[in-house]
């Protein structure tokens, strides 16, 4: 049931998303962005976690890497320990209510976030911005609309979602 | 539930404890031995129409607001530009006269004359970088004879330098990073000092310099060509705060980038011609600079040699 959606929309939406956070706003907003790459890939690890798992979110941290020009492997540790995450400790987090769902994204987006941040601080000089909970709060805001339109990609998962 | 999932057979955790392993190794290779140069040079290479797409906004949003000046705008703005080069042209008129004086002193002096450097003009791109620390990625890259270390600078003053480059986008390190530092000199009197960035987009630190030291508020800072990165007598920064706290060592100097590195559009790279870099010594002396200054390098970013 759950081998429906094909690894091309994945991908795609994957990329979709890389773009997405490549793009600059006005400094206004600029920090409220969310994290669109994190937000999609635990979509799909809760979603089909038999094709999207550790190694998918690894690499695609990885490319945010080559593309936001920091160090190799940061961007792909977090994800990956991210995915992990909702991998092993929420088994059954297909069958959670929306509202569970999203506040289980949340904090795991901002455990991520503080691994991002620590394994940074440890290999080099960082800047210290605490303006990237404010995309925390909204990554946890958003994460509803991007689920559902991600959810009109595919159609087998209606009654899951509440 | 079967754990075992995916195509290869292997748990979360299996997977987890790899990816863990191989970024790890990613991380150590490429923040201290920068193994990676290569690599993220092709891969950024061929990634540039993704930061095309992503600037593509931004461009479009440029272009809309330039198609609706109107005519009565284009004339002022046309009459103001052409005040200010008639105004510019003859400042040049006496700059002529004095490089002219300037290089007969040197002859006299036996010193090398300083030659003018090869400019290309840069704009930058909208793109988001590293949220970590302060860069910014401009369209011109490999084919335009771009180079690791090439410093950037406006018509303000300096920016920053290259840290990285690939086919047609380079990324640029700005002053004011924590990773950069640079050589100056006070322009009023001649003392030398480091600049080092703190993380805050305008606000840069006058290094190790004793209480007593003739520093002024409004002081500028100019490029001392000392670490062989920057050309000479650039304007780097305005001196904002000074401050001889009691107990402390050092004087606390802060000052504010002359350019206004948070607005920049377009820019310079400087190309030095290859013998103004008498590369050995210059290593020596920042090695030696590296072991008083744990955190600070002689104009160069920390990961280069």
């Amino acid at each position: 049931m759950q081998n429906q959606v094909s690894i091309f929309v994945i991908w795609l939406s994957i990329i979709v998303a890389l773009v997405l956070s490549l793009i600059k706003l006005p400094i206004v907003v600029d920090n409220l962005v969310p994290n669109y790459v994190v937000m999609v890939v635990l979509y799909w690890v809760i979603v089909c976690p038999n094709k999207v798992n550790v190694g998918v979110g690894w690499f695609a941290g990885l490319l945010m890497d080559f593309l936001f020009g920091s160090t190799l492997g940061l961007h792909a540790c977090a994800i990956a320990f991210m995915v992990w995450i909702i991998a092993t400790q929420f088994k059954n987090i297909a069958f959670y209510s929306l509202l569970q769902k999203t506040i289980v994204v949340g904090i795991v987006n901002f455990i991520g976030q503080f691994i991002l941040f620590w394994t940074e601080h440890i290999f080099g000089v960082v800047t210290v911005d605490y303006n990237f909970l404010w995309s925390c709060v909204s990554t946890l805001v958003l994460w509803p609309i991007v689920s559902g339109i991600l959810s009109l990609t595919h159609s087998f998962n209606r009654n899951y979602e509440g | 539930m079967n754990e075992k999932i995916g195509y290869t057979g292997l748990t979360a955790n299996a997977r987890f404890v790899i990816s863990g392993i191989l970024s790890l190794i990613l991380i150590v290779c490429d923040s201290h031995f920068s193994l990676f140069k290569d690599v993220s040079f092709y891969v950024e290479s061929y990634l540039t129409p993704v930061f095309y797409i992503a600037d593509a906004p931004n461009s479009l949003s440029r272009n809309v607001s330039d198609r609706f000046y109107s005519y009565q705008e284009l004339l002022e703005e046309n009459k103001f530009l052409k005040n200010q080069i008639s105004e510019i042209r003859t400042e040049l008129l006496r700059f002529d006269s004095l490089v002219e004086d300037n290089e007969q002193l040197r002859r006299l002096n036996n010193s090398p004359i300083r030659s003018s450097y090869k400019k290309i003009g840069a704009e930058i791109m909208m793109v988001d970088t590293n949220p970590f620390s302060l860069t910014i990625m401009i369209n011109r890259g490999e084919d335009d004879g771009v180079y690791e270390g090439e410093p950037v600078i406006n018509e303000e003053g300096v920016i920053g330098q290259v840290i990285s480059v690939a086919k047609s986008t380079s990324r640029v390190l700005l002053i004011s990073d924590q990773n950069h530092a640079i050589p100056v000199v006070v322009m009023r009197n001649g003392i030398r000092a480091i600049v080092s960035g703190t993380g805050i987009i305008n606000e840069l630190n006058v290094v190790n310099m004793p209480r007593n030291v003739d520093i002024q508020v409004g002081d500028i800072l100019i490029t001392s060509g000392l670490g062989g990165k920057f050309p000479k007598g650039y304007p780097v920064a305005k001196v904002t705060v000074f401050d001889r706290k009691e107990g402390l060592q050092f004087a606390e100097i802060k000052a504010q980038p002359l350019a206004s590195l948070d607005r920049l559009r377009y820019m310079l790279l400087v190309s030095l011609p290859n013998e103004a870099l008498p590369k050995q010594s210059i290593i020596k002396d920042e090695s030696f600079i590296n072991s008083i200054l744990p955190r600070t390098t002689l104009g160069t970013n920390k990961e280069q040699p």
